[in-house]
């Protein structure tokens, strides 16, 4: 017990991190992904674009997209690049394009007549997307949505990779040094807690919004 | 109140519509037949303004309902839309598919818009569905919820689309009512249906489309009688 609570700060601090992380790519990828599916639903030109930009990156290990931001972009750009930075923005630009594709497959199952009800109703444009296609568009992606937000919490352990202090890194080096296992146990504590949360999150919003099927 | 002359239309290379034109008078209830795949549909989602007809003219109270390629905001006031498949929001209550167009439009407050909305759906018969989903209602429910969505801005005419083609005969009994009491409170109704027991039962004049032509445009008691 004594052992626990000494190595406990430096898991914590790990947990600060990966969570920070976490919900900077959330705040960040949900509207990014936002952006790019409804352009890939409603504006022609924009769709292969955007096409080949979710192809790389889902074609692509986040490992490796990681390295690339770190370790490439300097070699490439003359910079110093910021290991946390590096980091959220791949984690952004990932999830990003994961987000795109299911809101545009959310978009694509809402039937045509939706659009015309809207439109013989006198609506305007903006007034259908935000009253019609939005609201049937998130419940339609909530719960692959939530999937990819379960996906998240484990994810954050890649930020080993390029060196930042993150839970899993900061329990694997105790480890080492103590040669025991609890902070492992510790930090597969800290992520089940933390995948709980993010489930409960999700089932309260399926109540909510997932009722009405 | 509505003129339509001469109407094209073709989604790919072969017209559907070929030079259909007919007139639409205050107070009437009008058929429209036709065999499946004749252009029906076609043709309502041009009055209604969501296809703009690629040659002739189509007038609502001697006004273009098209300027520009863009349909007038008569055509919207002017018309109130039955979908075949009633096309309702499945995320909103009963109540919410009718309020949320009324706000929008109207820019009245919610509790006037909700009032307006209740009043009608009472009248519709809908009273105790109004909390529901959509989802919740029988189809002929469902029906009933699509006209008074299609009411609720006080259109002048009423433009349905196989309104009897999802109901047995006891809920198509119960539309040919309503719709006649709705006739009777001075709406315009254009019917396009093949269901000619239906029509015959509802309709003062017919226009039988075929091939892309109108082939017939006269009394409907005269068509069922040749
Ligand atoms: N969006 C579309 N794109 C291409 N062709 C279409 C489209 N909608 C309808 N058509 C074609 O136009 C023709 C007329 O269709 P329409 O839906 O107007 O017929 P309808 O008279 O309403 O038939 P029904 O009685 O079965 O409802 C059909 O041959 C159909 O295949
Ligand atoms: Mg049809």
């Amino acid at each position: 017990m004594e052992y626990w609570l000494e190595i406990l700060p430096p898991i914590a601090q790990g947990f600060k991190t990966s969570l920070t992380v976490y919900l900077l790519t959330m705040a960040l990828a949900l509207p990014l992904g936002l952006v790019l599916g409804l352009l890939a639903d409603m504006v022609k030109p924009a769709r292969p674009i955007i096409g080949v930009f979710t192809w790389i990156i889902r074609g692509t290990p986040l490992l490796l997209q990681l390295y690339v931001t770190m370790y490439a972009i300097p070699l490439l750009i003359p910079m110093r690049m910021d290991r946390f930075f590096a980091g959220t923005l791949t984690f952004v630009i990932n999830y990003a394009a994961y987000f795109a594709e299911i809101f545009r497959s959310g978009l694509a199952i809402i039937p045509l007549g939706q659009w015309q009800a809207g439109q013989v109703l006198g609506l305007k444009k903006h007034e259908i997307i935000f009253n019609i296609i939005l609201p049937q568009m998130f419940r339609n992606t909530l719960l692959p949505l939530i999937n990819e937000a379960i996906t998240l919490v484990k994810d954050t352990s890649l930020l080993a990779a390029i060196a930042i202090g993150e839970m899993l890194r900061n329990a694997k080096e105790i480890v080492g040094k103590d040669l025991r296992v609890d902070a492992l146990v510790i930090a597969g504590i800290f992520y089940l807690l933390f995948s709980f949360m993010v489930v409960s999150v999700g089932k309260r919003l399926e109540k909510t919004y997932l009722k009405q099927m | 109140m509505l003129k339509l002359q001469n109407i094209t239309y073709a989604y790919d290379q072969e017209p559907i519509l070929k030079g259909v034109g007919f007139e639409v008078n205050e107070g009437e209830i009008l058929g429209i037949l036709g065999l499946s795949g004749s252009g029906k549909t076609t043709l309502l989602k041009i009055i209604s303004g969501l296809l703009v007809p690629d040659e002739g003219e189509y007038l609502i109270e001697n006004q273009p309902a098209f300027i520009k390629q863009k349909k007038s905001d008569k055509v919207v006031s002017e018309l109130g839309v039955v979908f075949q498949q009633f096309n309702l929001f499945p995320h909103l209550t009963v109540l919410d598919n009718l309020v949320m167009p009324l706000r929008l439009r109207t820019k009245q407050p919610k509790s006037e818009c909700i009032a307006t909305a209740v009043e009608l759906l009472d009248v519709l018969g809908l009273k105790d569905q109004i909390a529901k989903f959509p989802y919740q209602c029988s189809g002929g429910q469902q029906q009933r919820i699509a006209i008074a969505r299609a009411l609720v801005l006080n259109p002048k005419i009423l433009l349905i689309d196989e309104p009897t083609s999802s109901l047995d005969k006891e809920n198509t009994k119960k539309v040919e009512e309503l719709l006649k009491s709705l006739h009777g409170r001075g709406l315009t109704l254009i019917i396009i249906t093949h269901d000619l027991p239906f029509a015959q039962a509802m309709c003062q004049r017919v226009i039988e489309l075929s091939e892309g032509k109108v082939v017939y445009d006269g009394l409907a008691a005269s068509y069922f009688n040749a």
